[in-house]
């Protein structure tokens, strides 16, 4: 699944670069919202990796900028404690897209628990979060340069199913 | 020298902690921060957790009590709570010691720690104290009365706004929306979900989906097993009249806390089981009043008059209207003789109206004659789904025995009393009255004895 998710962002990119402007002065290209989708649910899954002290997580492959230099601190700040977010079952909804705004909402409900020292196999409890993410186009690609957590009362509406 | 003043009253004001009231500079902004509150040198990392664990396992501060001060070798801990945490709304703890810690240990904590469970919405706010000077944030000494800095925890999330809903959605309640001979349909209202805490500080995650199926004849499959977000129509079709199905329906709010698995049952349309009426007797009535006279038509009648009636069942999760009407009378005289009225006619009328249902006895019985009437009822059925009647139908007739009478005849001895129009007196003595109240209002009705 990761693997089709990174094609799918590298095909993006791709597009993206075969359109995008290399100067700062023309617009950059337009991105779509099956390609923002892709983008939030790549940098999900590398986020999530991380938080979950795999060191295999690339988290310059989807965040730049102060994004990035946030998810690094607190996945290194975890990893120095012993702790780890571990996510189970989760159901990924693309809530929100601003193309005006490069704004996108990922809501993501998930079991989750916190491993620590301490506690290895904590009991798993259900979670939901609704992750902003201003996305941002530089070096021909799109990234999160901007991402938090929204407050309830901040949630974006989530489609129906069936 | 003004401005050297102001500067150094400017730099005292500034440098003092001060609590910011009902508005906050991280996280929700419902609670103002709290008292003696220093975020100096720390990332201020804020996270946001919505759990449906009251414990809230998941809370990411629970584990980062690190030491700061090898020298002098410890910390002491400490958290400032708002919301509902401890069991009201609204609440404020104040800062409350968590922890001392001895470097280079660590420690946790969590709410079940001081036995407290979050409901609705709380934010946490962890700090180390720190005594010299007043802290980084304000001017101080040590054993000061003011309240000296808690220093924002440096490396985890010092502040932590969570959100707990730990209760299910209102239960749905699923019914039949339609019906025939071969198939049947069921659907279910949307509900709400019910949130957790109370007052500024309730909580609801919102409604999530639902998870709903059939089931044919209390077999396990699961037939048309679907998520919606919404409520939806299931029907079954090809159906017997031996079939039953039955459609489940569990609520799931975004935090996943399910309602119990509600369940409704229904075959498609059949006749419902034929009530039992026998509450519903009428009794035997006469004129006159025994004894009646041989020779003479006894009026019979029942009493209350047979009348239409109606049974509500609930029968295979259909509600059935199921109405008797009468439609005839079988009597029996007790002398052999009897009579079959096919209308409402056998029912009689009663005294002093001249009743249909009439008979005269050839001999006395001292004893009584048995006189006993069976009303004949058709009675149909119609199913009533979702204010919608379908019918009536058949469904047969029903015999209810009257409570009978025991009825006296006697044998009148005619006897002369007098021969006026020849002036001659009898030579018998006169009959004495009979005693009856069976008679009627003179030139009512004719009558024996009017």
């Amino acid at each position: 699944m990761r693997r089709i998710l990174a094609v799918g962002v590298a095909l993006v990119i791709c597009a993206c670069s075969s359109a995008g402007a290399r100067t700062v002065n023309h617009r950059p290209p337009e991105l779509s919202r099956s390609g923002a989708e892709l983008l939030m649910l790549r940098a999900d899954d590398v986020k999530r990796a991380a938080l979950e002290a795999d060191r295999t997580a690339r988290l310059a492959d989807a965040f730049r900028g102060h994004a990035l230099q946030v998810v690094e601190a607190q996945a290194q700040g975890m990893e120095s404690r012993g702790l780890s977010v571990e996510e189970r079952n989760s159901a990924r909804t693309f809530v929100s897209w601003d193309p005006r705004a490069d704004e996108a909402v990922l809501q993501i409900a998930a079991q989750s628990r916190l491993v620590t020292p301490d506690q290895p196999n904590p009991a798993w409890t259900a979670t939901v979060r609704q992750w902003w993410a201003r996305l941002q186009y530089a070096d021909g690609a799109w990234w999160v340069v901007e991402q938090v957590d929204l407050s309830p009362d901040q949630w974006r509406p989530v489609p129906p199913i069936g | 020298m003004r401005r050297l003043l102001a500067f150094a009253v400017g730099s005292i004001v500034g440098l003092c902690p001060a609590q910011v009231i009902a508005s906050s500079s991280w996280g929700s902004a419902a609670y103002g921060d709290p008292p003696g509150w220093c975020t100096n040198f720390s990332d201020m990392w804020v996270a946001t957790v919505v759990t449906n664990d009251p414990h809230v396992g998941t809370n990411p501060e629970r584990n980062t009590f690190y030491g700061f001060h090898p020298n002098p070798g410890y910390d002491d801990w400490y958290g400032y709570f708002y919301g509902d945490f401890r069991g009201s709304p609204g609440d404020a703890s104040g800062w409350v010691k968590l922890l001392h810690e001895n470097y280079p240990d660590h420690y946790h904590w969590n709410f079940a720690t001081n036995g407290w469970a979050v409901h609705g919405h709380a934010k946490e706010y962890i700090a180390y104290y720190n005594w010299t000077f007043g802290g980084q944030c304000g001017l101080g000494f040590y054993g000061s009365a003011s309240p000296a800095p808690f220093m924002a925890d440096q490396f985890g999330y010092p502040v932590v706004d969570i959100y707990v809903d730990s209760r299910p959605p209102y239960t749905p309640a699923p019914r039949v929306t339609d019906i025939t001979t071969s198939s049947v349909a069921f659907t279910w209202d949307p509900v709400d979900d019910q949130g957790d805490g109370a007052g500024r500080d309730f909580f609801s995650s919102g409604m999530g989906h639902y998870l709903s199926w059939l089931t044919l004849n209390g077999l396990p499959s699961r037939l048309q097993l679907a998520s919606t977000s919404g409520s939806r129509t299931l029907e079954q079709p090809g159906m017997t009249s031996r079939d039953t199905a039955c459609v489940h329906v569990t609520a799931f709010d975004r935090l996943q806390n399910a309602t119990s698995e509600r369940i409704a049952c229904a075959g498609p349309l059949a006749p419902p089981p034929m009530p039992d009426w026998s509450g519903h007797v009428s009794q035997v009535e006469a004129n006159p009043v025994a004894p009646g006279l041989v020779g003479l038509d006894s009026w019979f009648w029942l009493a209350p008059t047979p009348e239409a009636m109606t049974f509500d069942e609930h029968y295979r999760g259909i509600d059935y209207i199921v109405t008797a009407v009468p439609s005839g009378d079988d009597w029996d005289f007790g002398d052999g003789a009897g009579a079959r009225f096919p209308d409402s006619s056998g029912d009689g009328r009663p005294y002093p109206q001249p009743s249909s249902v009439a008979h005269t006895y050839q001999a006395h019985n001292q004893s009584g004659y048995a006189v006993k009437a069976a009303v004949q009822f058709a009675v149909t059925w119609t199913a009533v789904i979702h204010n919608h009647r379908v019918g009536p139908y058949a469904l047969g007739t029903v015999s209810l025995d009257a409570r009978p009478l025991r009825y006296q005849v006697e044998q009148a001895q005619p006897e002369l009393v007098a021969l006026s129009d020849r002036g001659q007196d009898a030579d018998q003595p006169a009959m004495p009255s009979i005693d009856t109240a069976t008679t009627g209002p003179p030139g009512l009705v004719e009558r024996y004895w009017a």
